[in-house]
This record gives C-alpha cells, sequence and structure tokens, in this order.
C-alpha cells in the first residue's frame, strides 16, 4: 500500500515538471507583456522592473483590436450558424436513407472529413459569384469546410433517435419540415452544442482562408489581425507578446466555459462511427 | 412514396449545394486546373499545357519541389508517430486517481484549441538566441548547444517539429484517456493475479486495446502533418533556403506570384498524398482492431 502512495506522487510531480513545457512559455509571453522592448528581448522569468501597463493601451490602439474583434466575430458565428442548420437537416435525411442514394451520399459528404480543400481554384469560383474580399464569400468557404465534421457528429447522433418518433409525428398530420424543424432539431440540441462550438473555434483560429481570400485590412479577423501587426512590430517582443496575449483571450475563455463540450467534440473521433 | 413525404429531399440541398460548390468544385477544378497555364495575368483564361507543372516540379534539377515533398513526408510521419508515444505516456500517468489530474489534463489541452499561427509565434520567441530555449540550456550548463535555431540548417526542421508535436499532444492523450479507460478493470485484476509485470500488461492488455484510439490518433496526425502550413508560415516561413519548405507553403508562394494552375498542380499533389495515406491507414490499422471492443 505504501509503495503504492509513493507511486503516485512520483505520478504526480512527473506531470507538474512536465507542465511546465506548457507554462513556462505561457509566463514569459504574459510577463513579457508588462515590460519595456529591451527587458523583452531576455525571453526571461523575472517580473518587469516596472510594469507597462501601457503596453496593452498601445497594442489595443494600433492594431485595431477591436474592430479585428468584431470582424472575428462575424466570420465564426455566421459560417457556424450556416454550416450547423444546412448540415443537421440534410444528415437527417441522409440518415433514414437506406438506399444506394443515401449511402452515396453518406461518402460524399465523409470524404471532406480527410480530404484536404484545394484552395486556389476558390479564388476563381468567389471572383464568378462577385464575392472576392467580402465577408460574405469569406463566411460561405469557411462554412462549406466545416460541413464534413458537422456532418460526421450529426450523422452519428441519428442512430440514437428512434424513427418511431417520425411516424408517430406523421401519423398525428405533422409535414416533413415540422417534423424536423420543430421535433427532430430540439432533440439534437447536445450535438449541436458541441457542434457549433467547434466550427466557431475552428473558424476563429483560421488563417489560412482569410489570408488567400480576404485582403482588406478593415475586414480582417483576430488571426489575421496579429499577423499583420506582427509584421509591423517584430523585434518589439513587448508589444508582440501583448498581442499575443490579447487575441488568445477570446478563446481561452471559451475554453474555461466550455470545457467539457469542447474536449468531448474534439475527441469525438476516438468513438469508432 | 410515402418515405419522401416524411423526408424531404429539399433538406439536403443548402448542405449539399454549399459543400459542393465551395469544397468539392474547388477539389475537382484544381486538378483540371493542375493541367493548364493559369496565371495572375489572365485569370478567366487558361489553356491546357498537358503535364507541364509535373514536370517542372518532378523534373527539377534545383528541386525546388521535390524537396518540399520529402520534408512533408518527413514531417507528418516523425510527428505522427511521437504524438502517438507522447500522446500515451501521458495519458497512462494522467488516468489515475489523483486531485490535481483534471487541471493537468485542461493545461496539455490547451494548446489544441489555440490558433497554429499563435503557437507560432510563441515558439518564434522561444526559439529566439535569447529565447527560453537557449536560456534553459545555458542554465544547464549547456551553452555549447544553444544556437539560432530557426535559421539553423540542420535544427530548423526538428524545431518546427517539435512545435506542432507540443501543440498536438494533449489532443492525443485525450483520446488515448477515452479509450484506456474503456479497457475492463478485470483484464488487470486478473492479470496481476497471474504474477504479470507492469511491462507486460502494458504489452498484452493495455496496448492490444487501445489500438483503435491508436487508429484514429495516427490517421488525424498524419492528416494534421501533410496539410501543415501556419506553424511553419509563421516560424520559418520555409527557410533557411528551402529547408523546412513543405507542400502548402509552396502552394502559398507560387499562388502570390500568380502562378495559379502551378500552385494547382502542387495542390493535388496534397490533396492525392493526403487520401491515399490516409486511407491506406485507416484500412491497415482497422485490420488490427480487436473485435468487440
Amino acid at each position: 500500500m505504501k509503495k503504492e502512495k509513493l507511486y503516485l506522487y512520483l505520478r504526480v510531480t512527473i506531470g507538474w515538471l512536465l507542465s511546465l513545457i506548457i507554462l513556462i512559455p505561457f509566463s514569459i509571453i504574459l510577463l513579457n507583456t508588462l515590460k519595456t522592448s529591451q527587458e523583452a528581448a531576455k525571453f526571461d522569468l523575472v517580473l518587469p522592473s516596472i510594469f507597462h501597463w501601457g503596453n496593452y493601451v498601445t497594442v489595443f490602439n494600433e492594431s485595431h483590436l477591436g474592430r479585428a474583434f468584431f470582424n472575428s466575430i462575424i466570420l465564426s458565428t455566421f459560417p457556424t450558424i450556416l454550416s450547423i442548420m444546412f448540415t443537421a437537416s440534410a444528415a437527417f435525411v441522409i440518415s433514414r436513407n437506406r438506399s444506394k442514394f443515401g449511402v452515396f451520399l453518406h461518402r460524399y459528404f465523409f470524404v471532406g472529413l480527410m480530404a484536404p480543400l484545394n484552395i486556389v481554384p476558390i479564388i476563381l469560383i468567389l471572383k464568378y459569384l462577385n464575392l472576392t474580399n467580402t465577408f460574405v464569400g469569406t463566411v460561405l468557404v469557411t462554412a462549406a469546410l466545416g460541413i464534413p465534421f458537422a456532418f460526421f457528429l450529426f450523422y452519428g447522433f441519428f442512430g440514437t433517435i428512434s424513427r418511431e418518433i417520425d411516424e408517430a409525428a406523421i401519423i398525428d398530420g405533422c409535414g416533413g419540415y415540422r417534423l424536423f424543424y420543430s421535433i427532430i432539431f430540439p432533440l439534437l440540441k447536445p450535438v449541436t452544442v458541441t457542434g457549433a462550438l467547434l466550427n466557431f473555434l475552428g473558424a476563429w483560429n483560421d488563417f489560412k482562408i482569410p489570408l488567400y481570400i480576404l485582403n482588406s485590412s478593415k475586414k480582417m479577423g483576430m488571426i489575421i489581425n496579429m499577423y499583420s501587426y506582427f509584421g509591423q512590430k517584430q523585434s518589439d517582443w513587448n508589444l508582440v507578446c501583448t498581442v499575443i496575449i490579447l487575441t488568445l483571450l477570446p478563446v481561452v475563455a471559451l475554453y474555461l466555459v466550455a470545457q467539457k463540450q469542447i474536449v468531448s467534440g474534439m475527441t469525438s473521433g476516438a468513438v469508432k462511427g | 412514396m410515402y418515405y419522401n413525404k416524411i423526408y424531404k429531399k429539399s433538406l439536403i440541398m443548402p448542405a449539399f449545394l454549399l459543400y459542393s460548390i465551395l469544397f468539392v468544385l474547388p477539389c475537382v477544378m484544381g486538378i483540371w486546373f493542375s493541367f493548364t497555364n493559369w496565371n495572375m495575368m489572365n485569370m478567366f483564361h487558361a489553356d491546357f499545357i498537358g503535364l507541364a507543372n509535373f514536370k517542372t516540379i518532378f523534373i527539377d534539377e534545383k528541386q525546388t519541389y521535390i524537396s518540399p515533398i520529402f520534408t512533408t513526408l518527413i514531417f507528418a510521419g516523425v510527428t505522427s508517430i511521437l504524438e502517438v508515444v507522447f500522446g500515451i505516456s501521458l495519458a497512462m500517468l494522467l488516468n489515475n486517481e489523483f486531485r490535481s489530474k483534471s487541471l493537468l489534463r485542461s493545461i496539455f489541452f490547451l494548446p489544441s484549441i489555440m490558433a497554429p499561427l499563435i503557437i507560432g509565434y510563441i515558439f518564434t520567441s522561444v526559439y529566439q538566441p535569447s529565447g527560453v530555449l537557449n536560456n534553459f540550456l545555458n542554465l544547464l550548463g549547456l551553452d555549447a548547444l544553444s544556437r539560432a535555431w530557426l535559421i539553423d540548417n540542420t535544427f530548423a526542421l526538428p524545431a518546427v517539429m517539435a512545435t506542432e508535436v507540443w501543440r498536438y499532444i494533449g489532443m492525443n492523450m485525450v483520446i488515448f484517456i477515452a479509450g484506456l479507460q474503456m479497457i475492463p478493470k478485470a483484464y488487470y485484476e486478473s492479470a496481476s493475479i497471474d504474477g504479470a509485470s507492469k511491462w507486460k500488461e502494458f504489452l498484452h492488455i493495455t496496448l492490444p486495446c487501445i489500438i483503435p484510439s491508436i487508429t484514429i490518433n495516427a490517421v488525424l496526425n498524419v492528416i494534421h502533418g501533410l496539410n501543415v502550413f501556419d506553424i511553419i508560415f509563421s516560424l520559418t516561413n520555409g527557410g533557411p533556403g528551402n529547408k523546412t519548405e513543405v507542400l502548402n507553403t509552396v502552394v502559398y508562394r507560387e499562388f502570390s506570384s500568380g502562378r495559379y494552375g502551378l500552385a494547382s498542380a502542387v495542390g493535388v499533389i496534397v490533396f492525392v498524398i493526403t487520401l491515399l495515406i490516409a486511407f491506406t491507414m485507416q484500412v491497415q490499422l482497422s485490420k488490427r482492431e480487436i473485435e468487440g471492443l
């Protein structure tokens, strides 16, 4: 018994020592936000000689962080709503369809989980639709990219909802659309929350799509905004670290609030489906 | 038919159209454009030039395109293996009852929810000549090892790979923890009655039982690894020379210089490699899974 206890303490100690690999870089970035440029360039775990809270003000004003935040909200919320709403209904009809047609569509959406997007031709498609460098274009591309994963989540969940619900509703005189929107969709709440959170996070963290298709600085979200600010201030590590922390803040806040759903959603692939 | 009345096909349409037009169509168009000289000068016009783009890519003395293919494969292979190995180790370490275990899990998982670009910048600071890594090495008296990691010909690629591993271990860890918790406790009890050592328990119980988690992790890691972009773009942008150049940074470079046809061709190569490897791995690894677990 005593030996087991000792093992446990050993494990806990090793666990915390290893966590330093994650924690130390963060701590240094955090400390750097309060230092001068010269102090920050040393990257040490020492408290700043004077706390320069002004760095936060400087970065907030210089990098248009407020505007970038609201742009990010637009560029993450709308794709999430679109892909979740569209995919939930599609996955419902496809999962109830056992014919060859249903199997084909299932595979068609599923391939998107593995296949990478070929982004260059999108430029041409958006040009044809007159949507280059617009919020609408970026929102639609991001939404399309979120569909395969949402499909995977919803499709798996429909197996747990009995068909008898559908039949009972129809016998009571409910139409096909009402069946889905007022009876089935409310039942999907747990998956909808998970799927929405993950699509939102994915859109928020995405760098590649806006890099390729959104050039106007007025429309930049937080990530690409940080990229352009980094380009200007590369040598001022105090300011760079401040913009890193401020850009991280919304995501970390979301993680703290909804950790359970995020982790379970990201690991849902572990359950064979 | 009764069926069509309950399950409206029109409910499929919005998702089908959006996905087809902005995901599938670009991939198909990419294949067509890879055989053309489509470029910035003439957006709406492309001439068929056969295999010329692929000739440029594969038959090239300077190896500007071939070496990124190998770098991508090495990157994906090495990071996947390391992420699985460290992921299992961490999961086994933290799959115990103690008070701080959920806090520790949250800490290790945190990088998985962060934008890769941010992680790239954090590690740009870590790998600076005056950065944390060198400070740490100096502290240990290993001054000789410290260097400017990101512009070092030998160490730039390992440094970039280490960053990707750092980012993704937590993700592997939680999937393995989920897998470990599905193993019936009775297996270990009977093994310890039979006097099996810890190592034997791991080899003959734990490992076979978590093969499904290994499969999913390995496949996800490889897909991520083959499509790496943000991390390399922010850390080294392909340098020094083209030591850390991967396929997706090549796509962006060709795209920026207006050679859309060539960029599409490289995009097609990423597409084909990813699908081929992911499918083969899935099939090969699923064969080893134990039935009924």
